[in-house]
């Protein structure tokens, strides 16, 4: 089975997950790579476990990514005054946690497929900039699970032709949904209004899943990102304040 | 004895004048209450603001100054030559400076570093060759624990004087490495080898974009430079492992890297 679903053996972005009891009380949790033993936990055996895509926060290591730094490749030519929608996709970390029933879930282990490397890369100067997780948004025609599609409305306010190269998704403006049995996710759509030529607003369009069976990503999963500088108009890491692109989109 | 005392005084009066007498006694009294009232205000001012070893002595000395010249200028009002009291504190006063110059300057340094703020308890600061965490900050000292773990007492003057790098307020910062190649080597092709290990390393940032470039070739070889951004807090981790990363993978690709060389020429004793 896949996200959601509780199991006992699952190959996952290139590794195999195994969850086997070796005695009455003791259960231990493995991830594999090929016959290599890359991780491994114990865990309470009334736990279920199971794979969820998360934002992509948790890796390359935790409580270090900000925001996602996307790259559109091509950019993106929005005429003045103009509205456009562009589809793309952002990366989702696997995260594999432990529930009992009734209680909050505890992240056992996350990774990123093998399929690629998870970069960082930094918007801004080094003095006052955010760690962003780095993802090269091309053209993809082929559906992969550590992939979320994501739909980007892009408003150019400006009276001006721009060209949109980099959209930068802070933590909290990010959502992930699953679909439970599925390799599906889907990440909530992000408006991006350009106010001139090197800044633009980005904020969360709905947090709503695009349909009754799609699931909430586990919130525990995300860094409680407080406002960095009050005072400075961009600066704005914290729910209310629109996060703003200033060193240019 | 009480009659004398009181012709004395009477004596005294009628010398200075009773008004001379009232204007400095009115003197001292103004200036022990505005003294008083300064220094409060002072003291409730600077420990919202600065720190109490610096806000107490402050208000005092505040207080103490007013004071003193309130007694001089009532001193003055009765008649007392105060040139010879000011020459002598001066002289004292310089020998006292010479003698407190160290203490002072570290004293006016510590407030300056206070206002001047380039560091924070806690921050990661390198002062000079000294890398540490600052652990305490006083009136006259900085206390740094280097990361060998020994702890480094800085008088405030030699911090106030010296430049400090604070790394505590970065969020990206360059690793850099200088490869020696042996002569001969296909430069290109390491250069290559270097950008896909960068590539593929989590830790080094995609943006700023690392920068290998070769910018000259020595007696040794053909020197690398190599340019890569990471985490400020995880710095040390990658300058620790990325070098050794690069290494590995071009030995493992054939590329050799220089040992140091000299070309020794033995002349036939014809020649000479």
């Amino acid at each position: 089975m896949v996200f959601g679903v509780p199991f006992e053996e699952l190959e996952a972005g290139g590794y195999v997950l195994r969850v086997r009891r070796v005695e009455e009380d003791v259960v231990f949790y493995s991830r594999l790579e090929g016959e290599k033993e890359v991780f491994k936990a114990s865990l309470d055996p009334l736990l279920s476990i199971y794979l969820v895509p998360v934002e992509p926060f948790l890796n390359p290591r935790k409580d270090l990514v900000e925001c996602v730094y996307l790259r559109l490749d091509p950019p993106i030519t929005v005429r003045a005054g103009g509205s456009f929608v562009h589809k793309t996709f952002v990366p989702v970390d696997y995260a594999v946690v432990a529930q009992r029933s009734g209680e909050d879930l505890r992240v056992v282990d996350s990774f990123v497929s093998r399929e690629m490397t998870p970069k960082m890369a930094l918007y801004g100067v080094p003095t006052n900039g955010y760690i962003c997780r780095f993802f090269h948004a091309g053209n993809f025609l082929e559906f992969k699970p550590h992939l979320a599609p994501i739909s980007i409305y892009i408003n150019n306010r400006t009276e001006r032709v721009v060209i949109v190269r980099n959209v930068v998704i802070p933590l909290q403006e990010l959502t992930v949904f699953y679909k439970p049995g599925t390799w599906v996710s889907y990440a909530a759509p992000i408006a991006m209004n350009i106010e001139s030529e090197t800044v633009a607003e980005i904020s969360r369009v709905t947090a709503e899943p695009p349909s009754a069976d799609f699931e909430r990503s586990p919130e525990l999963l995300r860094r409680s990102v407080d406002i960095v500088e009050l005072g400075r108009d961009f600066i704005g890491l914290k729910e209310l304040v629109k996060f703003r692109m200033v060193w240019g989109y | 004895m009480v009659e004398g005392l009181i012709a004395r005084a009477l004596g005294l009066l009628e010398a200075y004048g009773i008004d001379r007498l009232f204007n400095a006694l009115f003197i001292m009294s103004f200036s022990l209450i505005v003294g008083y009232l300064l220094s409060r205000y002072i003291r409730l001012w600077a420990i919202a603001r600065l720190p109490a070893e610096i806000a107490m002595p402050l208000s005092r000395l505040v207080f103490l100054s007013i004071v003193v010249l309130g007694f001089l200028l009532a001193l003055s009002h009765l008649g007392v030559d105060l040139s010879v009291l000011l020459v002598a504190g001066g002289v004292a006063g310089l020998a006292l400076g010479f003698a407190a110059q160290t203490v002072v300057s570290n004293l006016l340094s510590g407030i300056f570093l206070y206002f001047d703020r380039p560091f924070k308890v806690g921050d990661a600061i390198a002062i000079g060759n000294n890398f540490g965490i600052v652990e305490d900050i006083t009136i006259f000292s900085t206390r740094i624990r280097l990361f060998d773990g020994r702890l480094l007492r800085v008088s405030n003057e030699e911090v106030f004087r010296s430049n400090i790098i604070n790394l505590a307020n970065i969020k990206a910062r360059r690793v850099e490495y200088q490869i020696t190649l042996a002569h001969g080597t296909d430069v290109t092709k390491a250069i290559g080898i270097i950008k896909r290990v960068l590539d593929q390393d989590p830790l080094v940032l995609a943006e700023p974009a690392p920068l290998i470039f070769s910018p000259q070739v020595t007696l040794d070889g053909i020197v690398v430079t190599v340019w890569a951004w990471t985490t400020a807090n995880l710095y040390f981790d990658v300058w620790t492992t990325l070098l050794t990363k690069i290494r590995e993978e071009l030995n493992r690709e054939g590329i050799k890297l220089a040992v140091p060389q000299r070309i020794v020429r033995i002349r036939e004793r014809e020649e000479l």
